[in-house]
């Protein structure tokens, strides 16, 4: 019922789903421990064409419908989160900004690549000190006489360590001092980059990029980069959350229903307890209404249009409905879930990394309301109305 | 699925909240506030088509299906806030008409369905878990048992009654009364914190003796009346709430917008935008589960009593809350008597007990994952 497909979608779909089942899901445990990325699983992925479904046929991809998309990116994140957050953000975050800002010359030497799976591309934005504010990024471009040289810091950057191509935010200098893209490949001198250890999506490479004095051509910096743009070109960053939180909870849930079935207690399967069963039924909602706000975002965006407050509603839930359903699945498993032994604590560790990447559910809330309400999401006065309202605590 | 709504689809829904507009809004406050049924106001949703929209045209209904009847809910909700009068309208024509047009006899269907669909007569149902049990005496059934708290019941023509045979535990009988048959009383309207627009009271059948023609589809087959009186209200009253849910989400950001706190407007705070954020999604989420469980109906999927359960239990669980939050932005208004975001969280208060429990709802969904139950 939700997703309505063509044969040939559904054919695909059970391929994928099978790849994912036979191949890719097994080696997510050990990819976790190991935090290391299977390599095989990216050569897999790109044979199957994952890659190529988010682009159009001008660079090499089949342009595939909201609801396919849906469909694969949470069947890959259910095989292992890790993953599927790898590929996805190289080719529908990294390929789709790109996609968005980038010249035929970008466009065949790095997207027509990524969208085949051959090398792995990241949009580094976060800085130490600075996440959801762009304003104040430090990273700068500096004009000099051969084009630009970049210099600065990204951290916390998904699948920096391991990609060959940096799609960067940062300020341009001079009196406009606005916000700039830098295509910036990564083998350049001045560049050094390190891992740094997560708690979750640990088969993810993430990590920091430094630049040093890199130079650029002048054809490598697109100057007009607004933060309405920027916001724009996350979105599909958010909607990899959305699905990446879906696929992690349908898992936790299919393998709570598992153990509700099997698991004994008092002389019945523990299915048979309401606050179990009841359990399960809340856990089905909240996914369900995630993928619901997921697919209607998908659709929007895989026709080409901006999904505004439709990707950012979708990803405040699923983000959180992930962190809430894991949870919910060590509950149901109890003292199992708190053992390395099952993937159960895997799962909510994975969920976990759903809400802050990106962009926060604390800053979506506020992107989502500010417009209807005639408030800039821009501008926070210091907090100092308490005391002029008469209010103090003693 | 597609998600976008058709023309005629947005025009019902548009047809609807003008409606709701123009006959129910205005009166809302002061049928609340007295609790008093308004019988020429049912009518003119009768006149109007709304009640009848689900019904075969050859009975004087609109041949609609599940998702346009849904839109006609939703956007009546909009437009009149008014929990009431939507679950009065639930009952009598999901619970009752609906049934009545898809199990009944030709003869059941004619007498019946018109005067339904006009608002004439009111329908009203004893819930499923009533205790009333039906005996086989000779060629007549004698029905003997209450149910508390009956939607309509008060003003009711009709009521239909499931009941068990003792015989037999399991498959009830779904039995369509008169309420002018001796031995059934019906007592006075209870008073209710909320949905005081509709009227709620107790029935209590001693000894009712019913002939076979008032029998809805075969003995010990009512279930599937029971099923598909079920499917229908919770999509429809999930998409009720849902318009108006979002006619409260946008006073609260009227309201927002200039009511002052802590000496600057609450839009300034934090606080109240994520309190009307998660109003917002709340919404989102009624309007996707509410539109797939009436497109299920229409499609005939397998799947359609899940969907409209999940639809009702996010209403059933999130209505409260979405309640609290406009309360907590409209401040000391909010709390008056007469102001919408009181009443809402009257109405609210009386989902569990009026429509639908939440615990019910997770052990049905549970149990339908689980196999069990």
């Amino acid at each position: 019922m939700d997703l309505v497909l063509s044969d040939e979608e559904r054919s695909y779909l059970e391929r994928f789903d099978a790849l994912c089942a036979q191949r890719i899901a097994p080696r997510a445990r050990a990819a976790d421990r190991a935090e290391a990325l299977p390599r095989e699983s990216l050569a897999e992925l790109a044979e199957i064409g994952y890659f190529g479904l988010f682009h159009p046929p001008e660079v090499g991809g089949v342009g595939a419908r909201g609801a396919l998309l849906a469909a694969t990116m949470e069947r890959l994140a259910h095989a292992c989160a890790g993953t599927m957050w790898a590929a996805t953000i190289s080719t529908a975050l990294a390929g789709k900004v790109l996609w968005n800002l980038c010249r035929e010359a970008h466009r065949q030497r790095w997207l027509a690549p990524i969208a085949r799976g051959e090398i792995i591309g990241c949009f580094a934005a976060t800085e130490h000190g600075a996440g959801s504010d762009p304003g104040s990024y430090r990273t700068t471009l500096r004009r000099t006489a051969k084009g630009f040289s970049l210099s600065g810091e990204k951290v916390r950057i998904a699948c920096a360590p391991a990609a060959a191509v940096a799609v960067v935010v940062a300020r341009s200098e001079g009196p406009s001092g606005g916000l700039a893209y830098a295509i910036v490949d990564l083998a350049s001198h001045g560049i050094s980059r390190a891992s740094i250890e997560s708690v979750g999506l640990r088969a993810m490479p993430w990590g920091r990029i430094r630049f040093d004095d890199v130079a650029l051509d002048e054809g490598d910096v697109i100057l007009e980069a607004t933060m309405e743009r920027t916001l724009k070109s996350v979105e599909w960053g958010q909607l990899i959350q959305t699905f990446a939180a879906v696929g992690v909870a349908q898992r936790a849930l299919d393998e709570s229903v598992a153990h509700a079935r099997e698991r004994e207690a008092f002389g019945r399967p523990i299915g048979h307890l309401e606050i179990v069963h009841g359990r399960l039924a809340d856990m089905a909602l909240d996914i369900a209404s995630a993928r619901l706000l997921g697919l209607r975002a998908a659709e929007i965006m895989a026709a080409h249009r901006s999904a505004g407050e439709h990707i950012m509603m979708a990803k405040i839930h699923a983000a959180e409905m992930g962190v809430r359903v894991t949870d919910a699945a060590l509950r149901m498993f109890a003292g199992i879930g708190f053992s390395a032994e099952s993937d159960i604590e895997r799962l909510h560790r994975d969920a976990l990394g759903n809400v802050p990447g990106g962009l926060p559910t604390d800053r979506l809330r506020d992107l989502v309301m500010c417009p209807a309400l005639g408030v800039s999401p821009w501008e926070y006065p210091p907090f100092d109305w308490l005391s002029a309202s008469g209010l103090s605590l003693g | 699925m597609s998600f976008d709504l058709s023309e005629t689809e947005s025009s019902a829904r548009a047809g609807a909240r003008a409606i709701a507009a123009t006959h129910a809004a205005p009166s809302v406050p002061i049928r609340d506030a007295e609790a008093r049924w308004d019988a020429a106001l049912f009518s003119a949703m009768g006149r109007e088509g709304l009640l009848g929209a689900p019904l075969p045209e050859a009975h004087g209904g609109g041949g609609r299906g599940a998702l346009t009847t849904a839109l006609l809910h939703e956007g009546f909700g909009h437009g009149s806030e008014d929990m009431g009068l939507a679950i009065a309208w639930g009952a009598h024509t999901h619970r009752v008409s609906v049934p009545i047009a898809a199990l009944g006899t030709e003869a059941q269907r004619a007498r019946l369905l018109p005067a339904l669909a006009r608002g004439d007569i009111v329908g009203a149902i004893a819930h499923d878990a009533s205790g009333i049990v039906a005996r086989r005496e000779g060629d007549a059934w004698v029905l003997e048992g209450a149910c508390e708290g009956v939607v309509n019941g008060p003003i009711a023509s009709l009521f239909l009654i499931a009941a068990r045979t003792p015989q037999s535990p399991s498959g009830r009988t779904v039995f369509l009364v008169d309420r002018a048959t001796p031995h059934l009383h019906v007592g006075a309207p209870a008073r209710m914190i909320g949905m005081r627009t509709a009227l709620f009271g107790a029935l209590t059948l001693s000894g009712i003796r019913l002939g076979d023609d008032s029998v809805l589809g075969a003995p010990l087959a009512g279930d599937a009346a029971l099923a598909l009186g079920r499917r229908w209200q919770r999509a429809c009253l999930s998409a009720h709430w849902l318009g108006a849910m979002e006619s409260a989400f946008e006073r609260a950001v009227s309201c927002a917008k200039t009511r002052v706190d802590l000496g600057r407007p609450l839009a300034r705070s934090q606080a109240a935008r994520t309190t009307l954020a998660d109003m917002r999604v709340r919404c989102e989420i009624a309007r996707r589960l509410a539109y797939r469980a009436a497109r299920a109906i229409d499609a005939a999927d397998i799947d359609a009593d899940k969907h409209a359960a999940m639809a009702a239990l996010h209403i059933a669980a999130g209505a409260p809350l979405a309640a609290r939050g406009a309360a907590s932005i409209h401040g000391p208004d909010g709390a008056s008597s007469d102001h919408p975001a009181a009443r809402a969280q009257r109405d609210a208060a009386m989902i569990e007990v009026a429509w639908e429990s939440v615990d019910h709802l997770r052990s049905m969904l549970g149990g339908a994952l689980l196999g069990i139950g």
